[in-house]
């Protein structure tokens, strides 16, 4: 990450009696991904180019903030968007405000063994995988720690973006809660969303241990609400290690909502080549009542290959 | 709404007071990965960047392969050694070419020790020196360098000291390969 350190002493020192030194650092991304959904193959490249601005207060309290040039990295096709720049983050003490346009829900705590991030493309409709209606929106998240438990509440006050804070047609408020067990941790939080009065509340918890030379992850989540199709639950559990230097993840996530049962087994294999760069490979199968017939453009099991850098 | 007031006041004591979270945060980290911590949800955007940097860290796959991709390209993957000799490259360039005129008993370049044969000179054959030069370190300095003459004299058919001191010749020469040593880096800079 390149680093560029702009020293504002003279103005500042006419302005505001100190000098101030505010930090830019650039960082990028970039990939190249092969996906085939049952002989329906694209590319997908795409990336970033990240600015993290930030600086420190004379009572020591950091603000940071961040900005985006980029292209969809999981879409064919160029969708480039300039980003950011939506954020301000002010970092205590013991914690951390952020007020923000994409404050994220912490919502989908117990579904760990969701793991792909190509490999979900072309796949058919999953219509009861038990998530809410919307993850993230204009407002603000606070997180701090309470002697070894990490505390994170969020409430989105514009499912939309559009920081509308008393006409938001979306709101949400969600809290969760992070503490050790043994040499793991114990996640559980809870998400209320209302979007244009329709209610969903998600309940999830996840238990992650270090197991056999990787992690274990367990997890549950219960969604209740007005959206029936989605009201259900889900178990997931996911397993990484490494291998001869590669991380290779396996995940497996049962649904059921609305008398429905669906299943999604994923597998992801990266291997850094050094210098940023890393191969990977993303496998996903979803199968199941409560997912739509595979088309000529659809397939339950799709297949990833690509590079990613970073820069 | 006086919840949500005394809930922020809360918030705002708890992430004032000094406490764990810098500790907690590294914890949550080393487990979960910086883009599934917990503590810190990400949007489904910022997820895809963070996993691309993520997957680009950890053990590189030439690393692991070394030994094969070293024997199949015959690329030595060894890091370089770099030696560095504890005499003055100039000083002992110059110091030898000063003495190049006369016969060497002794030139260690890693001990920085020169010392010429016997001198004898045609016309008194009943004198003979020796010039030892010591050279003290790798940097071009001024007390980097030290000569000393040894003389004899031929006496009934025995050599013995003349119990002379040169301590003039012994600094002229000194200065002379100080001089000469500069030079000879001052051309290899330019």
């Amino acid at each position: 990450m390149k680093k560029i350190l702009l020293t504002i002493s003279a103005l500042s020192a006419a302005l505001f009696s100190t000098a101030a030194n505010a930090d830019v650092g650039v960082s990028g991304s970039a990939n190249a991904v092969f996906v085939d959904a049952g002989g329906n193959s694209e590319g997908q490249i795409g990336g970033a180019v990240s600015f993290a601005l930030s600086t420190v207060t004379d009572a020591g309290v950091s603000i940071t903030a961040s900005a985006a040039l980029s292209n969809d990295t999981d879409a064919a096709g160029a969708t480039s968007a300039a980003s950011g720049l939506t954020s301000l983050t002010f970092g205590f003490a013991n914690g951390s405000l952020t007020v923000a346009d994409d404050v994220a829900n912490p919502d989908g705590i117990g579904l760990v063994g969701e793991l792909v991030t190509h490999a979900d493309t072309n796949q058919p409709s999953h219509t009861n995988d038990v998530t809410l209606g919307y993850d993230d929106g204009s407002g603000v998240k606070a997180t701090t720690s309470i002697g070894d438990m990490t505390l994170t509440a969020v409430y989105t006050y514009d499912g939309t973006h559009s920081n509308d804070i008393d006409g938001g047609s979306s709101t949400g408020a969600g809290v969760s809660l992070s503490m050790p067990v043994g040499a793991g941790s114990f996640t559980v939080g809870t998400v209320r969303t209302d979007a244009a009065s329709v209610g969903n509340t998600d309940t999830g918890a996840a238990l992650t241990m270090p197991m056999a030379n990787g992690t274990v992850s367990i997890g549950a989540i219960q969604v209740k609400g007005d959206t029936t199709a989605n009201e259900g639950d889900a178990y997931s559990v996911a397993y990484k290690t490494t291998l001869s230097g590669a991380s290779v993840s396996l995940g497996y996530t049962t649904y059921s909502a609305a008398g429905n049962n669906s299943t999604r087994t994923e597998a992801v294999v990266s291997s850094s080549l050094g210098g940023g760069a890393s191969i990977f490979a993303e496998y996903s199968n979803l199968t199941g009542a409560g997912v739509a017939a595979a088309s000529q453009t659809t397939s339950e099991s799709v297949f990833a290959i690509g590079t990613s850098v970073s820069f | 709404m006086f919840r949500s007031f005394l809930c922020i006041l809360g918030f705002i004591y708890l992430i004032s007071c000094t406490g764990t979270y810098e500790e907690n945060q590294k914890r949550l980290k080393e487990l979960h990965g910086e883009c599934n911590n917990p503590s810190q949800p990400l949007t489904k955007t910022q997820k895809k960047r963070c996993m691309a940097k993520e997957m680009a860290e950890g053990e590189s796959l030439f690393g692991i392969a070394e030994g094969n991709f070293s024997d199949i390209f015959g690329r030595s993957k060894e890091k370089n050694v770099i030696y560095q000799s504890p005499v003055n490259s100039y000083l002992w360039r110059a110091s030898l070419e000063i003495t190049s005129s006369y016969p060497l008993k002794i030139a260690d370049s890693q001990g920085g020790y020169i010392e010429t044969d016997w001198i004898i000179d045609k016309n008194n054959q009943t004198q003979r020196c020796i010039i030892k030069i010591n050279i003290f370190s790798a940097e071009l300095i001024s007390t980097a360098v030290a000569s000393r003459f040894i003389c004899e004299n031929k006496s009934n058919d025995l050599w013995v000291s003349d119990n002379n001191n040169y301590i003039e010749e012994e600094k002229q020469l000194t200065l002379k390969i100080l001089k000469l040593g500069n030079d000879l880096a001052n051309t290899a800079i330019q």
